[in-house]
């Protein structure tokens, strides 16, 4: 299958490059939203003749829609995003192609460079960024802060993405993820549809401002180096225009701090990864309002975890990713939602 | 006496963790290969479970859906009338056997009608209602534990 894809590849990169040669083609594991491969590209420039020199080298990384997907979500929005980043504060890969319709490659797809030098890490391990974890979790917070405040960046989004009212965007949030559980849904959850009718009775505030919201800011999925830098946020698959305080709660979501739920996604403690916040972006935190996010995003993980689950089990796609995600993970964010209902994982360090 | 299923996958998984993932040269193959071996203990483990789990779940829904048939009153019209049909259903449904399979069937049957039933106790304002209402919360406590999975190692 690799080389199959090795080959249409170099075949859809010769239309923008010459002499387009794909080699070193692998899988690269992780979510399940996008099929991820890293390959290197040579090539020479289109109208640059032998003369020009050496023929040059990139590694990139194609991003394709899988058959079946945990969340639907499409390759345009994620691109813009991106697009829209690029060489400004929040950190970002180089984006060059995006195929809507899939054409050669049969699904939608996009083409973007790989950030060398970096990893990610997994929610899912204890301490993931060791002696790092501080400097890592005061720069991710403060480029969430930087996401959340750019008005501007928002805008050029919008042109191309829809935009709700400020006072409809929580239930344009809980609607499509409602309606995702109402059509997934195998085994008939009482929890979660418990905390859409809290959700529904008490709604938030409105946001201050409509914000470029990420939809998946959490561990894993941004890369970093050995000295703790942030070189790229990445997996912007769920990037859509809304509340800003979707992307905290969703990064403070327990899930992603695995065995010490006082460092969010094992980096600083709470209360100062909000101030941090707070003060980049200049929004302030009120406490019933992300209290209201918060179990939205645990309402929001299970319903995505319960697409895995339907996925794998209706064999629309069998990667044992999507089992592990409907049945382990599943079966935590039920738990984390309950604690949340119960009146558990109180925020701190809200006005 | 044949080998237990829970006792060969868990001996699977060390195969695949020790000797199978680290002979596979592509990085995406080998995750993959863990992840297949978390699958297999958590499959071990709910061999020696599941049946206990929702014998347990239904059990407990059970008593819930009888004691809420004491307030729910017979005769009633609109949705109580239509969740007093469904309790009484509920409680008069029987596990046919110890199938997996078949204790789902009651099991997922019970988790609509306890939905309904909280949501029904919610709009009511009185005491038995909110004296429902806290079993069930207590319940879904008890089921979110039960189904507790822990990764390998943990």
């Amino acid at each position: 299958m690799l080389r199959e894809i090795s080959e249409k590849l170099a075949l859809y990169l010769s239309r923008h490059f010459q002499e387009a040669e794909v080699s070193a083609l692998e899988r690269v594991h992780g979510g399940a939203s996008r099929e991820t491969y890293r390959f290197r590209l040579r090539f020479r420039e289109k109208g640059e003749g032998v003369a020009g020199g050496a023929r040059r080298e990139r590694r990139l990384i194609l991003r394709r829609q899988p058959v079946g997907s945990l969340i639907e979500t499409e390759a345009r929005a994620e691109y813009a995003a991106y697009q829209i980043f690029q060489k400004s504060d929040v950190p970002v890969p180089e984006v060059l192609f995006l195929e809507e319709a899939g054409g050669i490659l049969e699904r939608p797809f996009f083409i973007m460079e790989e950030v060398s030098g970096c990893e990610s890490a997994s929610p899912f391990v204890s301490d993931p960024y060791g002696g790092a974890r501080e400097r890592i979790g005061r720069r991710f917070w403060e480029i969430l802060g930087k996401i959340s405040a750019d008005e501007a960046r928002a805008l050029r989004f919008a042109e191309r993405m829809p935009s709700p009212k400020r006072e409809e965007c929580w239930r344009r949030e809980l609607d499509y993820w409602e309606g995702v559980i109402d059509e997934d849904e195998v085994e008939p959850n009482p929890i979660v549809r418990a905390a859409i009718r809290r959700l529904r009775r008490e709604p938030p505030p409105p946001p201050e401002r409509i914000a470029l919201v990420h939809g998946d800011y959490r561990t894993g999925n941004f890369l970093f180096n050995a000295a703790g830098e942030i070189c790229a946020i990445l997996d912007w698959e769920m990037a859509h225009l809304g509340d800003p305080l979707e992307d905290v709660a969703w990064a403070l979501d327990a899930l992603w701090a695995f065995d010490d739920a006082a460092r969010p996604g094992g980096m600083i403690p709470t209360d100062e990864a909000l101030a941090i916040w707070r003060e980049v972006s200049g929004i302030g935190v009120k406490g019933g309002a992300l209290r209201w996010w918060r179990i939205f995003a645990a309402v929001k993980g299970v319903a995505i975890w319960t697409s895995s689950a339907k996925e794998f089990g209706e064999g629309a796609n069998r990667d044992p990713v999507l089992a592990l995600s409907g049945w382990y993970t599943l079966a935590r964010h039920n738990r984390i939602l309950l604690s949340l209902l119960d009146g558990g994982g109180e925020v701190s360090g809200v006005a | 006496m044949s080998p237990e299923v829970g006792d060969i996958l868990r001996a699977v998984f060390l195969q695949m963790l020790t000797e199978v993932a680290p002979r596979m040269g592509e990085d995406y193959d080998a995750k993959q290969a863990s992840v297949l071996g978390a699958l297999m203990v958590f499959c071990a483990d709910e061999y020696e479970r599941a049946a206990e789990i929702r014998v347990r779940e239904n059990g407990a829904m059970r008593v819930i859906f009888k004691r809420a048939l004491r307030h729910i009153g017979a005769g009633g019209e609109g949705v109580a009338g239509d969740l007093r049909e469904e309790l009484e259903r509920a409680v008069e449904m029987v596990e046919g056997s110890l199938a997996i399979s078949e204790l789902n069937r009651v099991n997922y049957f019970y988790r609509r009608v306890l939905v309904c039933l909280q949501d029904f106790c919610e709009g009511e304002d009185a005491g038995w209602a909110r004296d429902l209402d806290r079993e069930i919360w207590l319940c879904l406590r008890l089921m979110a534990e039960g189904r507790v999975v822990r990764l390998p190692g943990m």
